[in-house]
């Protein structure tokens, strides 16, 4: 025990002291979050320089109303009163600032707008079909026109701005553990991003370790450590220091994350922020990450010790981790299917499947956690194909880890699977 | 108790035989030659003890204990094929390897430290075992391989690829480790390190023992020990054919060979009683000799007991 241990310890230390750990550490969450919130930025970005328009207003009433409504976030209006006589001249004049790119667009508002006809407002822009400003516009637009033909009704002003408000739109998930608030948007991308670090980081823990064992078998120290420690001591010191590893670099991950975004609500106000994301991943969901990440490396991982033992170059293992890719890569193409029917036959069945469940099972506790017993089972078939999976390696290893020279066969294989 | 003990030992890797039904017996306390040519299952018969590979049958003990788990702590194993980390400190390597021999941690570091001084290396404890040179990675190797004062050390092909200098240190490390009371194992194919440095050999080719013993005895066994005699006088004894089973006589120089049973010993008392002796010498064969003789004619040979 305390060998392995030992061994444990050599390769986390060996590892986390290297370049390639921390630039690997840094380097991803800039990258998901720099893909996730760079829109998010952009948008606030744009936002801050409001756009200018020019209402055009023939009513000769809208000025007051519209002006006084300065918290718009995204229009900066000037209001300009004036005759139909004058409209030639106008349009003339605003089409050139257009032009010019003084202004971002004009609206005219017909003399009869606020009379309780049918009209039409009529926009000049460089660019008609930004529809952000668009719709901002004719709403800001109708909103004061409506509000000017209530008072004409007789309302009190006062009272219609009341009568008026607009109502915000929260959305709610209802699950079993009760009702919680969550953004549609935010739902499918934690999920999605939980899911993909999950296939990305099996993958690459995976390649980690076969990497290691090749390196192993390539500086010919292996004769002499297999004379201190047991196979099964040296395949468990890579895959559980590698794992190590894997257990650090996603909690210094996590911590960049929240203070990314804790800084990001800082600057950006409610753009982006800590609730709207971490928050509003359930305990349950974070606990099923950190135990399908566990339970699926170490699966993925002895099967990769195993492929980087019968080789000799990382370039023979290309051709042959295909498979092995494959195994993560059909999880992670159907949980597309998945994610909209988490609770058809073919989604339960699939997330049974052990080489699967690490991917499969952990998307459904998190779009819709399955019955108790469906998540029991698939672990306990997943722990115990890694039992069986660690006996069958274990064999292979021990053999291959000697081997130089030709690669071994597939009947060889079996045969040190019958006689290991 | 025997440091090693190996009885009926078979090993085949697929359809060839590597070692086939080996028999081998390490007293402890004495430098051991394993040899043999290139191909004759030393290194497969090494690793076997070493639990490194599983024979296929037969028995094998180490310090009077089956080989496995603990009792091989107590053995250092030089492998052949040397590979270090390389890129881990030095001192770091040599703690790692104390460790999985089952020293505690500050120990293994301070042993380390001692060792590294003694090979002149204790500026570069603190260096990438990529920056050394072949020598200096070999002189590490070595010391970790009795960093942990085995009580068995077993080393394969140690002098390959040393200089002579290189060489001459780790001779003088096995001789002191063995004063210390381990007992050495070596196998190799130089015999003139093996009639110089060895207590006992044993001698295999194609995975079986064909000669084993005390370096004297088996010399003795092999090849005629003529005697070299530069004399004055009238060597009577010549004609003793119960002595004497052939002789070359020169007038002042005479080579014998003795009768069978008869020592030299014997010779030298009878000759210092009839002519005056200027020079007697036992002229033996050497192991070199005997390594051709026995591998050559393998086919014709009974395997001596």
């Amino acid at each position: 025990m305390s060998k392995t241990l030992a061994l444990i310890r050599k390769e986390f230390l060996q590892r986390v002291r290297g370049k390639g750990f921390w630039i690997g550490t840094l380097a991803l969450p800039v990258l998901l979050v720099g893909l996730s919130f760079v829109p998010a930025l952009l948008m606030h970005v744009s936002a801050g320089k409001r756009n200018n328009v020019v209402v055009v207003d023939l009513t000769r009433r809208l000025g007051q109303v519209l002006q006084a409504d300065a918290s718009d976030s995204k229009l900066k209006i000037q209001v300009v009163t004036a005759d139909s006589a004058q409209l030639p001249v106008l349009k003339n004049r605003f089409s050139k600032r257009i032009s010019r790119g003084e202004i971002e667009a004009v609206l005219f508002v017909p003399a009869n707008a606020t009379k309780p006809e049918n009209v039409g407002l009529e926009l000049y822009a460089k660019n008609v079909s930004n529809f952000e400003l668009n719709r901002a516009l004719r709403t800001r637009v109708s909103e004061a026109v409506v509000e000017v033909r209530l008072v004409d009704s007789g309302f009190d002003p006062m009272l219609v701005r009341q009568l008026t408000r607009g109502l915000d739109l929260k959305t709610f998930k209802v699950g079993k553990a009760g009702v919680q608030q969550r953004s549609a948007g935010a739902e499918f991308m934690i999920v999605y991003l939980l899911v993909f670090s999950l296939y990305m980081t099996l993958i690459f823990y995976g390649t980690f370790v076969m990497r290691g064992v090749i390196e192993e078998k390539s500086s010919r120290a292996v004769e002499t450590i297999l004379s201190m420690v047991r196979p099964a001591q040296l395949m468990a010191g890579k895959i559980l220091g590698i794992g190590a590893v894997g257990l650090v670099q996603y909690f210094l991950w996590l911590i960049m994350i929240v203070v990314f975004l804790t800084l990001g609500q800082q600057w950006l106000g409610s753009a982006i922020g800590v609730e709207g994301f971490v928050g509003s991943i359930p305990l349950g969901t974070l606990v099923a990450f950190v135990v399908f990440f566990v339970l699926g490396y170490l699966l993925f991982s002895t099967l990769w010790a195993a492929l980087g033992s019968i080789v000799n170059s990382e370039s023979e293992a290309q051709q042959l981790q295909f498979p092995l890719v494959m195994l993560l890569v059909i999880p992670f193409m159907a949980m597309f299917y998945v994610i909209n029917a988490p609770n058809t036959t073919v989604s339960v069945a699939l997330s049974l499947v052990p080489f699967f469940a690490p991917i499969l099972m952990f998307l459904r506790i998190a779009v819709d956690p399955p019955a108790f017993w469906q998540i029991a089972l698939s672990v306990a078939l997943l722990a115990l194909t890694i039992w069986v999976a660690i006996l069958v390696v274990g064999r292979i290893f021990r053999v291959g880890i000697l081997m130089t020279g030709k690669r071994p066969t597939l009947p060889e294989i079996l045969r040190w699977l019958r006689h290991g | 108790m025997n440091a090693i003990e190996l009885v009926d030992v078979w090993k085949s890797f697929g359809e060839t035989t590597a070692v086939a039904g080996l028999d081998l017996l390490v007293p402890r306390g004495c430098i051991f030659g394993l040899l043999g040519p290139n191909g004759a299952g030393k290194t497969t018969t090494i690793r076997m003890v070493m639990d490194i590979i599983a024979p296929d049958h037969g028995a094998i003990r180490v310090l009077g204990q089956p080989n496995s788990g603990e009792v091989l702590d107590r053995v250092g194993y030089l492998p052949e094929e040397r590979g270090l980390y390389p890129k881990m400190k030095v001192v770091e390597l040599l703690e790692l390897f104390g460790v999985l021999k089952g020293l505690p941690r500050q120990e293994a570091r301070s042993r380390a430290g001692e060792w590294l001084s003694r090979f002149g290396l204790q500026d570069w404890a603190e260096n990438k075992v990529e920056q050394l040179s072949r020598g200096m990675q070999q002189k590490v190797m070595f010391i970790g391989t009795v960093l942990h004062q085995p009580d068995v050390i077993i080393l394969d092909e140690p002098f390959s690829g040393l200089d002579p200098i290189s060489s001459t240190e780790v001779k003088e490390v096995i001789l002191g480790e063995k004063r210390r009371g381990a007992t050495i194992v070596f196998s190799t194919h130089l015999m003139e390190q093996v009639e110089k440095l060895c207590d006992e050999i044993c001698l295999i080719n194609e995975g079986k023992a064909v000669l084993r013993g005390p370096v004297a005895e088996v010399k003795k066994r092999f090849g005629a020990r003529n005697v070299l005699l530069a004399y004055d006088g009238q060597p009577d004894f010549l004609y003793d054919t119960s002595l004497v089973a052939h002789y070359d006589d020169y007038g002042h120089y005479v080579e014998i060979r003795p009768a069978e049973g008869v020592s030299p010993q014997v010779l030298l008392q009878r000759a210092v009683r009839e002519v005056e002796v200027r020079r007697f010498e036992v002229k033996e064969p050497s192991l070199h000799d005997i390594f051709i003789q026995v591998v050559k004619g393998e086919a014709r040979r009974e395997v001596p007991a």
